[in-house]
């Protein structure tokens, strides 16, 4: 037996040796003596000496063999080497594992030249783990390099890399150089820009997922129990972003296997924590508590997994909790039964059924949309008011537009304006001239009037001569003096000195002077002096006092001028007739 | 049996600038190996493991032997050779050789080389027993490169075995294995019912392509893509040729697209994203681009291209907006170059430079800028957005205080008292009004002026509160002294309720009133409510 091993352990040197000084392109693997000598999982094809090729690689099924084999075979390959044998992969049988040898193949080519091996990944229909192994090579050459590049993916493909960088065993003063190294793409300025709006702090994505891979060290150890796990995960300290990723993913496993418990100990938390919301959301949105939050998650987990003992446990709770945990329920079941879901709004007390019934609405019009609408017929006015949208959104999505403005038209007069400007709204973005053509075909005048307001933002953005146009010939007639001012308006904010002088070259008279006057707050901030132009403009002494307060203003507090601002004062009502301060000059 | 570890005591023995004799065996050089050392070690490696077998095949490996091998392999910084030496080193390694290497990986110091050697003993692992190879990572090694790579060798020799054992997983180590088992050649039902099982979206591990098979005219591949009916397939695959255009020739690309006369909605977008692609790569090269073109038809693309530069040649980039005339594309540049200096997080710096935005965009970020300073020093906030100019200063104030109480309702509450002009101290407490609970606002907003003053802050403490609790709100409005400012009151619940459809309590709301010209304010409003929405 001894003797045997020797023999076969001798022939291995012998293959290892022919790989390492045979010719290159074919060499000769046979994994089957050294595979031999050990229990393998999978039985291996033999490769006969001296002529293995990537297709008899491919062959192996076991990833071990595989990679060992095709480690061996482009050991010391150039990259046109490497690039000959990716063309090749494409031409091997389709197996689960086939773009796994390209994996293998990338990793070598990521060593010869990494910017090269990512141009040639991205051409064609790459595969995440690809890019993760160029990147994973890459970030332990030169992680700063392979940062920088990654972060001028697109989306996926960054996140990817991301990944594939953040997950690499540095320190973490390093890994946090490394997000701002992802991050820094201009690609990333619509978050900016959220971010300077809102002006909430806000994580990047790669912060984010940086976060995640920290949380993911502290998730709860093989054995232990969840209320272990939700105790280490609350008392850690340090980032609280990270400790938000571990109570929740915590509470969300525990969710699993016990939802009671895991409500009960999300409940008993002392804490004040606001929930920080990913990257991607929370806008304006006021910052939420985070235990609700971790309540809404695991009632949404327990009600997936077991619809009925989820509800039977709200119905128990106090009103506030029923209140609270109910439309989570309901939405979960809507899910996967929708008629179970508005059967079970008759188990709940009255004082909850209707705004139970106005949230069900959000799911159920996206799992039964017939049911959604029978369902929305039923509720108060209030309610229908306060949900019409989730219809909306899903007939304009799902139905034809006509349909869409139909079913707006035949909703309760007093909400029925508003409806059909939201529908008319949604249609626009996906086709203005369709949308434009339906509310050229309502017949109510009064609708027409009040939808007609809702696209005109839309309107100048795409082409602000063609809005004036469409403005200028609206019908009713009675409409087109406010359209026309709020095209004005709207343009002036985008771009004054174009609005400003097409407005100075229209007819006189009292719509071109409320135009004016709208628009004045916005061409004085980009040129004074137009902005006086436009004013002398204007005809009526109504709409030059609206127009002067503007003028005054900036002549007094903005841009001090006296005598300018003395000019505007005269007329000012007398309430706003102060005289400018006495430093300005 | 034990891995390819030599046992041949030979020390200072060169055999290769990889690989070196030692007393504890043949293990890697801490020197940087060269280029082809490596292998030639291997092959020595393999030598020495056959005379190891031939003559002591069952000796027990120390944990010290061990992790002196591990740390020489880890030395070498080529991932591809560390790799493939690894792969040979383990090649005939039984599940107790591989355990016990895995053990002494632990005591490594951390780098990025430790996980790969990881993964590649786990690969090992796999091989041999893979259900073992994922308990054994669970409990020891549980990242997300490990767990990935034994699924994904486990999932090439039996998918459904691997699924299963996947499904059974925690939610993230679940995703570990999502990623590697979706990204196999699955067919599309495949790739669904997999995603399924273990909740998560089939295109989890999906990445963009980004150029087409071949180089396509504009005047084809716009109309091409237009015609795509299926809005997602249409914008991938405008992101995917515009990306590929940007790389080829940015300025003949978007002098194309400027000329277009097609979808309008979609040049937008085709523009945006071969700026951002040419942004991306030269800044410098899109801005001057930009600056020779007609402001008016580039406008929006001004942001992106300022964006790009700012962030290498901040002082460049602000020296070139000046170059711009007056409008849209000045505004969005002003703003990509003054976003930069507040990303660099020197709040004084940015400061200064919001002072010099033009007065639209000091109107359209005041709000922001005021936040991001209260979340560092709320008393600052406030005192900044006091010195500015009003209209500004007015519209921030309430929302920079409004963001301080989502997170101090006490300091909230200080501050908007400490407000000197008193309009501005009633304008600010109506914004923190909303999140109060209505007695305790009712209380606070008595204090901040005369009876005169507050008025209107006590009339929405009650409309507020009586869109919340009607009858709470009622009992409360009835007790407080009659008068003026109680009669205001009402008629702003007047108007609550009829933006709530309830025209009966609106009626009660109106008998409650005594004053004449209020009274006659709220009943006509509910006539106009009636005009409008009653048949």
């Amino acid at each position: 037996m001894r003797w045997s091993i020797a023999v076969v352990a001798v022939g291995l040197v012998l293959v290892v040796a022919l790989v390492v000084v045979g010719p290159r392109g074919l060499r000769p693997i046979n994994e089957d003596p050294a595979e031999t000598a050990v229990p393998v999982a999978v039985p291996l094809p033999v490769l006969e000496s001296g002529i293995a090729t990537l297709a008899d690689i491919a062959s192996i099924e076991d990833d071990f063999s595989r990679n060992a084999s095709l480690y061996a075979l482009i050991g010391d390959a150039t990259r046109m080497h490497i690039e000959e044998w990716l063309a090749e992969v494409d031409t091997l049988p389709a197996r689960r594992h086939r773009s796994d040898i390209a994996r293998v193949l990338y990793i070598r080519f990521a060593v010869l030249d990494p910017e090269a091996a990512l141009q040639h990944a991205l051409r064609g229909a790459t595969k995440a783990s690809w890019l993760a192994a160029i990147f994973r090579t890459w970030g332990q050459i030169d992680p700063d390099a392979a940062a920088a590049r990654g972060g001028t993916l697109l989306p996926f493909a960054k996140a990817v890399a991301s990944r594939a960088l953040l997950e690499l065993d540095l320190p973490r003063a390093e890994l946090l150089a490394l997000t701002t190294r992802l991050d820094e793409s201009p690609s990333d300025d619509v978050q900016r820009h959220v971010q300077l709006v809102t002006g909430k702090p806000r994580r990047t994505p790669s912060e984010g997922l940086l976060a995640e891979i920290e949380a993911r060290t502290h998730a709860r150890r093989e054995g232990e129990s969840y209320a272990d796990a939700w105790k280490r995960a609350i008392s850690l300290e340090g980032d609280a972003l990270v400790r938000q990723i571990l109570v929740e993913q915590t509470v969300v496993d525990w969710a699993l296997a016990d939802p009671v418990a895991a409500m009960a100990a999300v409940g008993a938390w002392d804490t004040d924590e606001v929930y920080v919301p990913n990257v991607a959301g929370g806008g304006f949105a006021p910052n939420q508590p985070i235990r609700p939050m971790l309540q809404a998650r695991i009632m949404w987990i327990w009600a997936r997994g077991d619809a009925q003992a989820a509800m039977s446990w709200t119905l128990r709770q106090e009103p506030a909790d029923m209140q609270m945990h109910a439309p989570m329920v309901l939405a979960a079941l809507a899910e996967q039964s929708p008629a179970e879901a508005v059967a079970r709004l008759a188990d709940l007390p009255d004082a909850l059924r209707e705004q139970a019934g106005g949230s069900l609405l959000w799911t159920l019009a996206r799992t039964d949309l017939d049911r959604a609408m029978r369902l929305f017929e039923s509720l108060s006015v209030e309610q229908q008011s306060n949900n019409a949208m989730a219809l909306s959104q899903e007939l304009v999505s799902h139905r034809s537009p006509r349909e869409a403005v139909d079913w707006a038209l035949s909703l309760d007069r007093r909400i029925r304006p508003r409806e059909v400007a939201a529908v008319l709204q949604r249609l626009y973005f996906r086709d203005h001239a369709e949308a434009l053509r339906l509310l050229d075909s309502i017949e109510d005048p009064a609708i027409r009037a009040a939808a007609a307001p809702g696209l005109v933002p839309g309107q100048v953005q795409r082409d602000a001569q063609e809005a004036l146009a469409w403005a200028r010939n609206f019908r009713p007639e009675t409409e087109r003096g406010n359209l026309v001012v709020q095209v004005f308006h709207t343009w002036a904010r985008l771009d004054p000195g174009v609005a400003c002088r097409t407005l100075l070259e229209t007819r006189g008279g009292p719509t071109r002077d409320r135009a004016a006057a709208t628009m004045m707050a916005n061409v004085v901030a980009h040129d004074s002096r137009l902005a006086e132009r436009l004013f002398d403009s204007i005809e009526t002494a109504e709409q030059q006092a609206v127009a002067a307060q503007t003028l005054y203003r900036h002549f007094t507090d903005i841009g001090p001028r006296a005598r300018k601002a003395e000019r505007y004062r005269k007329y000012l009502p007398p309430e706003d007739d102060d005289p400018p301060d006495e430093e300005a000059s | 049996m034990t891995p390819n570890r030599p046992c041949v005591d030979v020390q200072d023995t060169p055999v290769g600038d990889g690989l070196v004799p030692s007393r504890a065996g043949l293990v890697p050089s801490r020197k940087q190996p060269k280029p082809g050392a490596v292998v030639t070690g291997v092959f020595v490696l393999a030598l020495a493991s056959t005379m190891c077998i031939v003559a002591r095949p069952s000796t027990a490996a120390s944990e010290t032997v061990f992790e002196n091998a591990l740390a020489e392999f880890m030395a070498i910084p080529n991932r591809f050779e560390r790799n493939a030496a690894l792969y040979r080193f383990v090649a005939d390694t039984d599940r107790r050789g591989v355990e016990a290497l895995l053990a002494a990986l632990v005591g490594e110091s951390g780098t990025p080389q430790r996980d790969d050697v990881a993964r590649v003993l786990y690969i090992r692992f796999a091989s041999l027993e893979p259900g073992a190879a994922v308990a054994h990572a669970l409990r020891n090694h549980a990242k997300s490169q490990v767990l990935e790579a034994v699924f994904r060798a486990w999932a090439h020799v039996d998918l459904e075995a691997a699924v299963a054992r996947a499904s059974n997983l925690s939610t993230v180590m679940k995703q570990d294995a999502a990623r590697a088992i979706l990204d196999l050649d699955l067919t599309v039902s495949q790739r669904t019912s997999i995603a399924e099982r273990l909740v998560v979206r089939p295109n989890l591990v999906e990445v963009e392509r980004v150029a087409p098979p071949s180089a396509e005219p504009y005047d084809q591949a716009l109309p091409r893509i237009t015609a795509i009916e299926d809005a997602r397939a249409r914008y991938r695959e405008i992101v995917s040729v515009s990306a590929a255009w940007a790389a080829e020739d940015p300025a003949g690309a978007l002098a194309a697209l400027l000329d277009w006369d097609g979808n309008k909605d979609l040049k937008g977008l085709w523009l945006g994203q071969v700026m951002d692609g040419w942004a991306e790569t030269d800044a410098r090269g899109a801005v001057d681009w930009l600056l020779a073109q007609d402001h008016l038809k580039v406008a929006s693309l001004a942001g992106s291209a300022f964006a790009a530069l700012a962030m290498s040649d901040l002082a460049g980039a602000e020296s070139l907006v000046a170059a711009l005339p007056e409008g849209q594309a000045r505004l969005q540049a002003q703003l990509s170059v003054f976003v930069a200096i507040l990303d660099q997080g020197e709040l004084d710096l940015a400061l200064a430079a919001f002072d010099e935005l033009d007065l639209q965009n000091r109107q359209r970020y005041a709000a922001g800028v005021a936040r991001r300073l209260a979340s560092e020093d709320p008393e600052w906030a406030v005192a900044w957005t006091m010195e500015l100019d009003d209209p500004i200063r007015r519209s921030t104030l309430g929302f920079v205080l409004a963001g301080i109480q989502e997170s101090d309702p006490v300091v909230a509450k200080r501050l908007a008292e400490g407000i000197d002009d008193t309009s501005l101290r009633i304008e600010a407490a109506r914004a923190l009004v909303q999140d109060t609970e209505p007695s305790d606002a009712l209380r606070w907003v008595t204090t901040l002026g005369s009876e005169g003053e507050t008025a209107p802050l006590v009339a929405r403490v009650f409309a507020i509160w009586s869109s919340r609790d009607l009858p709470a709100a009622m009992d409360a409005v009835m007790e407080y002294p009659s008068g003026i400012v109680r009669d205001q009151a009402l008629v702003a619940m007047v108007s609550n309720r009829l933006r709530l459809f309830d025209t009966a309590s609106a009626e009660r709301l109106l008998d409650a009133i005594d004053s004449p010209t209020e009274r006659s304010k709220a009943a006509a409003e509910l006539r106009a409510y009636r005009a409008n929405t009653e048949p």
